[in-house]
C-alpha cells in the first residue's frame, strides 16, 4: 500500500517518543517506542523493507513478526488519518 | 503501537503529558508570536501600544526563526497582535507556518475576513481560532471597540468559521461597560459556536507601563453582581448540582512563576524581542542580534525566571484560596514591578 503523511499532521519527538496532533479532528496521539521508531523512518521516507530491517536490527525480533506489526500499525495510522492512502 | 488516546476535548492527558515533558526538558513548546502592533480597532481596555511595534520582522526573518524553533521542538505557535490580518504578507506567513509543520492558533478580531479567507482557512486548518467579542449586540460591543459595524463583522466571522467546522473560542473581558450583558453574551456564544466561551475580569496595564485602563476594571460590588449572575446562570443550565468550590486552607508552596513562562513558553514581539511571556516584558534578547536558541538557553532573563520558580511567595503560600487562585505573575509584574507578590485583582476575585 502506498501512503503519505497527512499534510495537516503536526508531530514532534521528545525523548524518543512521538506526539502527533491532527487539528482537523482535534485529536492528539502518542506513539509507543516501536511506533515512534517506525514513524521516524516513515518520516525519512524509508521503504517498508528498510523499516523492517531496521526494526529487526534494533529489537532483535523475527522479520515475520515485524512485518505483521508494521502492517497493523500502518492500518491504524490510516484509520486515524495520520497517514493518507495514495493511488 | 499507536497507543493513541483521546478526543482532545474529552481527554487532555496526552496534551498535558506533552506539556509537562516540555517543561522538564526546557523545550520552548509554545511560542506566542506578536506579528504586529497595528490594529483597525481601538478597544478601550487594550494593552497594546498601537503602532509602536518597531520594524516588524520580515517574512524571511520569520523563515529563519521558524526553522530554529522547529529544531528546538516548538509545537504550537500562537499568532496575535494587534490585528495580524492587517499584515500584507499574512497569507504567506500562515502558509509558511503550516508548511514547516507547526500547529497554529490564531487570535483575531475577525473583522477583516471575506469569503476568500474562509476558503483559505479550510485548507490551512489552524488548531483553533480565538476571537474577541465584548457584547451580545452592536451597542455594547462597538462602544468598546470604538468602531461602528465591528460587531456584525466579528459575529459573522465566528458563525462562518464555526459552520465550516473550525474550533472557535469566543473570548471576552468583563469590564464596567459590558458585565451586565453576561447572560445575553453566553446565549449568543452558544448560538454562534459549539466551542467553549472564555473570559476574564482581570485587566492588564498597558504595555507602556501606564494603567490608564484601570478605570474599566469592575468594582467589588460589580464583581459580586457578576458572580451572582454567573452562579444563577449555571444553576439554571446545569441544575442545583452546580457549585463554585469553596476554598479550604491548604499548605502548598506557591512559586513566583507557577506557569510555563521561560520553561516551555516564550513570547516574541513584532520586532523580534524575546520575552518569557507577553505579560512579562523583561527583554531576554532580540533575534535580530542573536539566535533564539542562545537567548532561550543562555540569557540572564530566562535563567532568572527559571531560578525564580524555586522561590515561593509567602503571602500566597499561606493563603487559603491559593488552590483556586489563577494569579498571573505577569500581572503582578506589570502592576508592581515584582513577579513575586500577590496581586489585588486576583486576591479580591477569589474572596468575593
Ligand atoms: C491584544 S488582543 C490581540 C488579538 C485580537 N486583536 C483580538 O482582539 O482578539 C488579544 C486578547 O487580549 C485581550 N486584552 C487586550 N487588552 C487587555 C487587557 N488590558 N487586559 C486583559 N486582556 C486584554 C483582548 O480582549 C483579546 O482577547
Ligand atoms: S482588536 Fe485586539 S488588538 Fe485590536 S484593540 Fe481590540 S483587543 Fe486590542
Ligand atoms: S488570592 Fe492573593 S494571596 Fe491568595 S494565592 Fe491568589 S494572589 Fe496569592
Amino acid at each position: 500500500m502506498k501512503y503519505k503523511i497527512n499534510p495537516d499532521a503536526v508531530y514532534r519527538e521528545i525523548n524518543g517518543v512521538y506526539y502527533v496532533l491532527l487539528p482537523r479532528d482535534k485529536t492528539i496521539h502518542r506513539f509507543t517506542d516501536v511506533g515512534s521508531l517506525i514513524w521516524r523512518l516513515i518520516d525519512k521516507n524509508f521503504s517498508e523493507s528498510e523499516i523492517i530491517k531496521e526494526v529487526v536490527n534494533q529489537y532483535d525480533v523475527e522479520e515475520e513478526v515485524v512485518l505483521n506489526d508494521l502492517e497493523n500499525f500502518i492500518k491504524e495510522l490510516v484509520e486515524k488519518k495520520i497517514l493518507l492512502k495514495i493511488e | 503501537m499507536v497507543e493513541s488516546r483521546l478526543n482532545e476535548k474529552e481527554d487532555y492527558s496526552v496534551w498535558q503529558e506533552l506539556r509537562s515533558k516540555a517543561k522538564e526538558e526546557l523545550i520552548p513548546m509554545i511560542i506566542t508570536l506578536e506579528l504586529t502592533y497595528r490594529c483597525n480597532l481601538r478597544c478601550k481596555h487594550c494593552y497594546v501600544e498601537f503602532d509602536k511595534g518597531g520594524e516588524e520582522l520580515t517574512i524571511s526573518e520569520l523563515d529563519g526563526l521558524l526553522d530554529e524553533l522547529k529544531e528546538m521542538g516548538t509545537f504550537l505557535l500562537i499568532l496575535t497582535g494587534g490585528e495580524i490580518f492587517l499584515r500584507e504578507d499574512i497569507k504567506d506567513i500562515l502558509i509558511m507556518i503550516k508548511q514547516k509543520g507547526f500547529a497554529q492558533r490564531i487570535f483575531s478580531n475577525g473583522t477583516l475576513f471575506d469569503n476568500s479567507w474562509y476558503d483559505f482557512f479550510d485548507d490551512l486548518q489552524p488548531e483553533r481560532f480565538e476571537i474577541s467579542m465584548y457584547g451580545s449586540n452592536p451597542e455594547v460591543h462597538d462602544s468598546i471597540t470604538g468602531k461602528a459595524g465591528s460587531f456584525e463583522r466579528t459575529a459573522n466571522a465566528v458563525r462562518e468559521l464555526s459552520s465550516r467546522g473550525h474550533e472557535v473560542v469566543v473570548k471576552t473581558v468583563w469590564m464596567k461597560d459590558n458585565y451586565r450583558d453576561f447572560v445575553n453574551w453566553m446565549n449568543m456564544v452558544e448560538e454562534l459556536t459549539e466551542a467553549v466561551p472564555l473570559w476574564t475580569s482581570i485587566i492588564a496595564p498597558l504595555d507602556n507601563g501606564s494603567f490608564s485602563n484601570r478605570k474599566y476594571i469592575l468594582t467589588n460590588e460589580q464583581i459580586k453582581e457578576l458572580r451572582d449572575t454567573q452562579l444563577e446562570y449555571f444553576k439554571n443550565k446545569y441544575g442545583e448540582e452546580y457549585k463554585i468550590d469553596d476554598s479550604t486552607p491548604c499548605d502548598i508552596q506557591i512559586p513566583s512563576i507557577p506557569c510555563s513562562a521561560g520553561f516551555s513558553y516564550a513570547g516574541i514581539s513584532p520586532d523580534g524581542c524575546v520575552y518569557p511571556c507577553i505579560q512579562i516584558r523583561l527583554k531576554a534578547g532580540n533575534i535580530r542580534e542573536e539566535s533564539f536558541r542562545k537567548i532561550w538557553n543562555d540569557s540572564k532573563i530566562m535563567n532568572f525566571i527559571r531560578d525564580l520558580s524555586n522561590n515561593p511567595i509567602d503571602e500566597c503560600s499561606k493563603c487559603m484560596y491559593n488552590k483556586k487562585c489563577m494569579r498571573c505573575p505577569g500581572i503582578s509584574w506589570l502592576e508592581s514591578g515584582s513577579l513575586s507578590v500577590a496581586n489585588w485583582q486576583f486576591c479580591r476575585q477569589v474572596r468575593i
